[in-house]
């Protein structure tokens, strides 16, 4: 067994992609790239593949990761070169690493995520988001509704937030830097702490999200 | 456009479905007369994308250094409502250019409840609904689409059809355009409708008998065609096919290389439009198939081969193709599938034999529950052929099927429908008897009699004598094998008098979308009393176009658009229906005059190649 693992783009032009509808571009790209992927046996043999945490729709990124089987070797240049020439627009393989069979997949390991999300600043001042970053923060809970497929419910966001650094962008725009768990309990979805920021912020204008960076956050 | 969208998207459902970017999509400069082309196809992304027409005219469009054409869909309600409140134009994908700024809009007809659809994107758009409100200013308008064998219907609304298959006559019309564009729009008109298989509806008059019917139906100028011959295209080979098509983000009603194996069926079943208006057979040579299907995988990245045609299985030399094609891509993961094929043992057998890849389910339409009744629509199918096939099928490996059926057929009778629970249940028993219960998915349409097939007289059940027999069959149905899913009777009567209306309608057409009508063949959306009423305040009955028996001598709406098969053949065939007779397939066997001979000869003479031609195409 052969494993790369590759970071990829996933930029402006592509941003309103779901998790989904991105793997099912990279898949065909792969394809179109003539690189052979190694299968999942049974009844409906599927390419071997993981992905880390999934990106919301809207949200753009530099680091999404993906860990690919192959069937024969490849060197992860020659990987990334032959991907890039069959990317749709917007997407696009930014590095690839060869992994060897003993490492535990690396992808597991990833369980937070760093974002930027873009305010402009005829909604907000740097000094009002701060104000209010400082207030969600020192709060126990942070209540956030949520509806899934019509089913009201809410959670508490607060103990998926690890840090928040806001800081002032351009003229027109403040910056807030978000360190976010990305495990599948206790983790923090980007768009529940927007919507928290929003419900505290009168006229606030999200202008982008976008995912920096996933890492390995110790005691999370 | 970038930035107004980015206010809006965030709060639509699937919003890739208004972003384009896709793989293979196409954005070009053009010289500073160039033609932009906008193809519309009126009803969500996923829908349209998996039309190949489209898809097809979309390629011819963009080889051509002039021309630009560019994708638009009908945004879906949420969408709708978001650009109506921010005042944002309907715009193309590719350069998110508003629709109304392009030359030719070209709307694709494939099924007549998208017709209110058409109306909205127009009006989304910015550009008056009817063509009479149109000037120079305005885009052209133009349809096709196997709907355009009746237009009248939308008459009022479209400037120009096209009847046929469009890959030849699109350039035609694109070159008459760039060339007259600077005219009059009536000008422009009036040189479109010289072209062959281009049908300018406001260049005819109809007038009315005291009855309703129609009187005659007349150019109202010389030089203008008094019949419209369908265009077809009659080397399948040479004509230009899908090189690099656009890769959908999202997911989409059919995500996989579509490779057209022939066009047109000589089966003959007499409820089929597809069947009599595609004809002559026309196959695309084995080793032309294979290049394609080797440019195509190239080109796209999907995992699946689609042998598309009426009816896949009567390709010559198919076998040969589906054994050469797994050979070629089964160690790549590719698949291949058949979406139609017959229901015998045979095919069923191939179907199995494609299956390495992937599994997929087994479809068989035996159209109607008794043999009487399958004779009557000329279904050659034998319940020994599809109980066969169905035990092949179990023989094979599949525990779940799913079998077709229609109602309301002429002559047809109580114990016809109770023959479709009967033959169910067989199919349920031959599965039990090899040890296992399958699972026996039944789907019923009801018939809407079609322009230019041999039920084009004929009457369709009521919207309550369908649901009287679709409760029949349900009581009849008692295996929990057995499930039963059913088209909305009335989505199936709003089809029919759609799909032989006469330019009357246009105005019931027009007053059913202003009250709201949109998204008619979704079951959501359909609103059927603002239909019926709609279709009563404009002054027209709907029983006199879904449910009266016409007789033979009636002037049809539709008589002026020929497709090559002959109303006398069209009526023999519909007589032969009440006898119980059926015909054979002139595939095999002697030539059975459809006209599509006649229609081949003048075809011919007027393109300079020698008469004469056999019916079926010859293949290599």
């Amino acid at each position: 067994m052969y494993r790369v693992l590759l970071k990829l783009r996933k930029g402006e032009e592509v941003k309103y992609l779901s998790h989904r509808d991105v793997i099912r571009a990279f898949e065909a790209a792969l394809r179109r790239a003539g690189i052979s992927v190694a299968y999942s046996t049974g009844f409906n043999p599927r390419p071997r593949m993981s992905f880390g945490s999934a990106l919301g729709v809207g949200v753009t990124s530099d680091d999404e990761r993906i860990m690919v089987e192959l069937s024969c070797p490849e060197h992860a240049s020659h990987i990334t070169e032959q991907l890039n020439a069959v990317m749709p627009t917007g997407m696009a393989i930014l590095s690839a690493e060869e992994v060897p069979a003993e490492v535990k997949s690396p992808i597991s390991a990833l369980n937070a995520s760093e974002f930027r999300v873009i305010l402009r600043s005829d909604g907000c001042t740097p000094e009002g988001v701060k104000a209010v970053v400082e207030e969600l923060l020192a709060a126990a809970e942070i209540k956030v509704a949520r509806e899934r497929q019509g089913r009201a419910s809410e959670v508490n966001i607060r103990p998926g937030i690890l840090e928040i650094r806001v800081s002032p962008g351009t003229e027109s725009t403040v910056l807030v830097d978000v360190c976010l768990k990305t495990t599948e309990t206790g983790g923090t979805r980007i768009q529940d702490f927007i919507k928290a920021l929003e419900e505290q912020t009168n006229g606030l204008v999200v202008e982008s999200v976008h995912r920096i960076r996933q890492y390995h956050a110790e005691d999370t | 456009m970038k930035k107004a969208l980015d206010l809006i998207l965030p709060h639509v459902s699937k919003p890739a479905r208004y972003t384009g970017g896709e793989y293979n999509a196409v954005t070009k400069e053009l010289p500073g007369d160039g033609i932009r082309v906008a193809l519309v196809f009126p009803d969500v992304y996923e829908i349209g994308m998996s039309n190949l027409g489209v898809r097809i005219l979309y390629h011819i469009l963009n080889r051509r250094p002039d021309t630009a054409a560019e994708r638009v869909f009908a945004p879906w309600v949420d969408m709708e409502a978001e650009m109506r409140r921010h005042r944002m134009p309907l715009f193309s994908l590719e350069s998110h250019t508003p629709l109304k700024e392009f030359d030719i809009i070209g709307f694709s007809l494939g099924y007549e409840l998208t017709y209110t659809n058409v109306l909205n994107v127009l009006d989304l758009a910015g550009i008056p609904v009817t063509s009479s409100e149109r000037d120079e200013n305005c885009p052209l308008v133009i349809a096709g689409g196997c709907c355009t064998v009746n237009p009248e219907p939308m008459a009022d609304f479209i400037d120009a059809f096209v009847i046929g298959e469009g890959e030849e006559v699109i350039n035609e019309i694109v070159d008459v355009y760039k060339h007259l564009k600077k005219g009059s729009r009536q000008n422009l008109l009036r040189e479109l409708a010289r072209v062959d298989g281009v049908y300018v509806p406001s260049l005819y008059s109809v007038s009315y008998n005291e009855n309703g019917t129609i009187d005659k139906v007349s150019p109202l100028e010389d030089g203008i065609p008094s019949r419209i011959r369908k265009r077809l295209v009659c080397n399948l080979d040479s004509a230009e096919y899908l090189v690099a098509p656009v890769m959908p983000f999202i997911e989409t009603v059919h995500d996989r290389i579509p490779l057209e194996v022939m066009r047109g069926c000589t089966r003959g079943c007499r409820f089929c439009q597809a069947g009599m208006i595609y004809r002559p057979v026309r196959e695309r040579s084995y080793e032309k198939l294979l290049e394609l299907a080797e440019v195509l995988v190239k080109s796209t990245g999907y995992d699946e081969i689609a042998l598309l045609s009426l009816s896949t299985s009567d390709y010559s030399r198919i076998e040969d193709l589906v054994r050469e094609l797994t050979a070629r891509y089964e160690p790549q993961r590719i698949g291949l599938s058949l979406p139609s094929i017959r229901a015998d043992a045979n095919c069923v057998e191939l179907a199995h034999e494609i299956q390495k890849v992937r599994k997929a389910g087994l479809t068989l339409a035996p159209e109607a529950g008794t043999q009487r009744m399958r004779d009557v629509i000329n279904k050659n199918v034998t319940e020994e052929d599809l109980l066969d096939a169905v035990e092949a099928a179990f023989r094979c490996g599949w525990r779940r099927v799913k079998l077709y059926f229609m109602v309301g057929l002429p002559g047809e009778t109580d114990e016809d429908i109770v023959g479709i629970a009967k033959l169910a249940s067989k199919v349920v028993n031959i599965g039990r008897k090899m040890g296992f219960r399958p699972a026996v998915n039944i789907s019923v349409a009801c018939l809407v009699p079609k322009s230019h097939t041999p039920f084009q007289w004929r009457a369709q059940d009521t919207v309550e004598e369908m649901e009287r027999k679709q409760s029949l069959l349900r009581q009849n149905l008692r295996d929990r094998c057995i499930s039963l899913s059913w088209h909305d009777p009335r989505i199936s009567q709003l089809e029919a008098i759609l799909a032989r209306g006469d330019r009357r309608l246009a105005k019931a057409i027009l007053l059913a979308w202003q009250k709201g009508c949109k998204f008619d063949a979704w079951d959501e959306h359909l609103k059927f009393a603002t239909w019926m009423d709609s279709i009563r305040e404009v002054g027209l009955d709907p029983a006199f176009y879904a449910n009266r028996y016409r007789t033979y001598d009636e002037v049809l709406p539709w008589d002026h658009i020929d497709c090559g098969v002959s109303k006398k053949f069209l009526a023999q065939e519909d007589h032969r229906a009440d006898l119980g007779e059926t015909t054979p397939d002139c595939r095999t066997g002697r030539c059975i005059g459809c006209g599509m001979q006649g229609m081949l000869r003048r075809h011919h003479q007027s393109t300079q190649v020698v008469a004469n031609v056999p019916c079926v195409a010859e293949t290599a």
